[in-house]
């Protein structure tokens, strides 16, 4: 039986199925499955073949969007749970992020948080048009392992270097990475203002920040 | 609303078959000797070969020509529909060298060639038929002799149905080698009259400009239309070589030697289908050659369409090919535009595709890349639709103005439809770390990429059995042809 589960959860978040996702998760609790095992045997595979699945060009961002708002919904019956039986999942990391100041566009941001969560990384979404005080003020909190900065307009873009800067002033890099990603950013512009990484897409920013975090582990010690 | 081209007005056309009913009397068309009985039982004169056929005949024979038919796959299902402004696509056929994508140069095609062609097409949704591609200059018979001379087009015909489930577009070299090409069909179908019935193959057939149904071309219409198997005129006038410099003047010429074709054909078997096809080109006044790539070359595709269509015949024309020896910007302006510009004429099947060199040389690489303008030219031609009640305000109304339109579940449910999603040949990625890849490049790797995913069909080992006898019989006897043509 719970394999059947897992299975059809695996499928909800394949077929981008918000509703269906969110039954099979209550359903789960109901019938005394672990949440923990129902992220990580269910519901996460799905959105790790979906991602894979976008990565190779067989889907689109349209479809991985959806597998991302199932993802969500599962999530945001699972996690209160999750937390009541103190069953948390293994942090591969704590990601602060947000798009960049004057910037309200947040679909690629909002892409990026739930495929890394769902990939095991903690994600504090500041939301849009985010100030590098704000950046830095929840990145020094959380004691944040990787700051990301969205912008989607080449105007807004100069926000993502005022956000590495200020990391900087503040002392949190190289402890902290910074990370950046957007329609109109480059790798050339990543190397410009000094980011620590930069991925094209959602998919690719998983890659990214487990890279990150092998580096983040040496704590205290300076990048080579 | 589909979009289409005209080139031509209701009364050029109407000109243009005037004009070409007074050259089918004079001067006339030459014909081969197998046809002059059955012109004369139908009242045409032939004196000294040449055919003067009256008007009344050629309506007679417009009127028993069928005015659409379909192409099978091998499954049966109905794959290419010959009729109204349907548009087909298939790679070019017939040519007797590659381009090798690691010397970059010509050579003469082997079986691996065409083999590889075929798989590639048979992956690609876009060619809706395949093509008797290349020659194979290495073609053996089952006891390992040579016969890459004696039966060449049958041989191309055996690769093909060996490796595609798909229709193709074939055609043979010689008058005798027709009849084996039919068997092998047949063969395939299970018996002539499953394949008369649902024929899988459409042959070529091609009359000598100007004006001249040879002693092969002749042979060739009747032997098909007593077989039904479908036929496709392949008028090539060169304007300003071996036909009337002006396009109009080419377009005339194409029209009396499709209609004598037609007269040919219907007389032997009235009602067998036939196609009003051509590859017509103008001369290029310094090489001497016939330019693939050329505007006018596409105009005159376009404009012999229409005079067929102007008839209610299925069309075919032959485009997206080039005149460059590279799979470089020139091959890929050329093809892209005379594929939008077949595409809006509205022309049944578009040969040409994967050519190079104004026809001389084939190219795998060039194929892949020729699919994706294909892909585009099939995208225009469904034109601008609309779906659903409302045009945007029912979408508006959920995003009022986030501008999220992405995760809308319209969005979702029809950016298939309306997007054209290309393959990753063409380039539209983000700028990432590696460096940019050139076209020829991520087309070599899309050919590697749709071989390795590709799958033989398995064929009946009786059918297989049938196909090699036939070979082997067809091989033979070309061999006591040539044998006392030699004494």
């Amino acid at each position: 039986m719970p394999d059947q589960l897992f299975g059809a959860m695996r499928q909800s978040i394949i077929d981008g199925s918000p509703d269906t996702a969110t039954e099979l998760a209550q359903q789960a609790l109901a019938n005394g499955v672990d949440p923990l095992d129902a992220v990580n045997q269910g519901f996460a595979a799905g959105i790790t073949f979906a991602g894979d699945q976008f990565g190779c060009g067989q889907i689109y961002l349209p479809d991985l969007l959806a597998s991302a708002e199932a993802m969500k919904a599962a999530m945001s019956v699972l996690e209160p749970e999750m937390l009541k039986h103190g069953s948390e999942r293994e942090v591969l990391g704590k990601v602060v992020l947000g798009t960049a100041k004057g910037d309200i566009h947040d679909i690629g941001k909002n892409l990026v948080a739930t495929i890394l969560s769902a990939s095991g990384f903690q994600i504090f979404d500041l939301g849009t048009s985010v100030t590098p005080e704000q950046f830095v003020a929840k990145a020094k909190e959380v004691d944040a392992d990787i700051v990301g900065v969205s912008a989607l307009l080449t105007t807004t873009m100069a926000g993502q270097k005022a956000v590495i800067e200020a990391l900087d002033r503040n002392g949190l890099r190289p402890r902290t990475k910074a990370i950046i990603g957007g329609a109109a950013v480059t790798s050339k512009w990543a190397a410009e203002i000094g980011a620590d990484g930069y991925s094209r897409n959602a998919i690719d920013a998983v890659e990214l920040a487990k890279n990150l975090m092998s580096k983040v582990t040496n704590k205290g010690t300076a990048l080579a | 609303m589909r979009p289409k081209i005209h080139l031509l007005s209701p009364d050029l056309i109407e000109r243009i078959l005037g004009e070409a009913f007074e050259l089918l009397m004079n001067p006339g068309v030459r014909v081969g000797s197998a046809v002059v009985e059955l012109l004369q039982s139908a009242g045409v004169e032939v004196k000294d070969g040449v055919a003067r056929i009256p008007e009344r005949v050629v309506r007679q024979c417009l009127a028993s020509a069928p005015h659409d038919f379909y192409l099978y796959s091998r499954q049966g299902e109905k794959a290419v529909h010959y009729g109204g402004d349907d548009v087909h696509f298939d790679p070019g056929s017939c040519c007797v060298q590659m381009l090798d994508p690691d010397t970059m140069e010509a050579r003469s095609s082997e079986t691996r060639d065409l083999v590889r062609l075929v798989q590639v097409t048979e992956m690609l949704p876009q060619f809706a038929a395949q093509s008797t591609a290349v020659v194979c200059s290495d073609a053996c018979d089952g006891a390992g002799k040579d016969v890459s001379n004696a039966i060449g087009d049958l041989y191309r015909l055996f690769v093909v149905l060996e490796y595609s489930d798909k229709p193709v577009v074939t055609g043979s070299f010689s008058a005798a080698g027709l009849g084996g090409m039919i068997d092998l069909l047949a063969a395939d179908s299970g018996g002539r009259e499953q394949l008369r019935q649902q024929p899988r193959a459409v042959f070529d057939v091609c009359p000598s400009p100007p004006l001249n149904w040879s002693e092969f071309g002749s042979h060739n219409l009747l032997d098909l239309a007593r077989a039904g198997v479908p036929a496709q005129l392949v008028s090539m006038p060169l304007a300003g070589g071996t036909a009337p410099v002006t396009l109009a003047g080419s377009v005339t010429q194409h029209a009396a030697e499709s209609l004598a074709g037609i007269v040919l054909h219907q007389l032997a078997g009235p009602g067998s289908p036939i196609v009003w096809g051509g590859a017509p080109a103008i001369f290029d006044m310094r090489s001497g050659g016939a330019p693939m790539g050329a505007v006018e070359t596409a105009m005159l595709n376009m404009a012999c369409c229409e005079v067929g269509k102007h008839l209610g015949l299925p069309t075919h024309g032959y485009l997206v090919a080039t005149d460059s020896k590279f799979v470089d910007a020139q091959a890929g302006a050329e093809s892209a535009r005379s594929a939008v510009l077949g595409a809006l004429t509205g022309i049944n099947m578009i040969s040409g595709a994967g050519m190079i060199e104004s026809l001389a040389c084939h190219s795998v690489e060039k194929l892949v890349m020729d699919a994706e303008s294909i892909a585009a030219a099939q995208r225009l031609v469904r034109g601008v639709e609309v779906r659903g009640e409302s045009l945007a305000t029912a979408m508006f109304a959920q995003t009022g103005l986030s501008g999220n339109f992405l995760t809308l579940k319209e969005t979702r449910a029809l950016f298939r439809q309306e997007q054209c999603l290309p393959s990753p040949v063409t380039d539209r990625s983000a700028r990432g770390s590696e460096p940019p890849s050139d076209i020829f490049t991520r087309a070599r790797a899309r050919v590697d990429e749709l071989a390795s995913s590709y799958r033989k069909p398995s064929l009946p080992e009786d059918v297989l059995r049938k196909f090699k006898a036939i070979v082997d019989r067809e091989a033979d006897r070309a061999a006591v042809v040539a044998e006392s043509s030699r004494n």
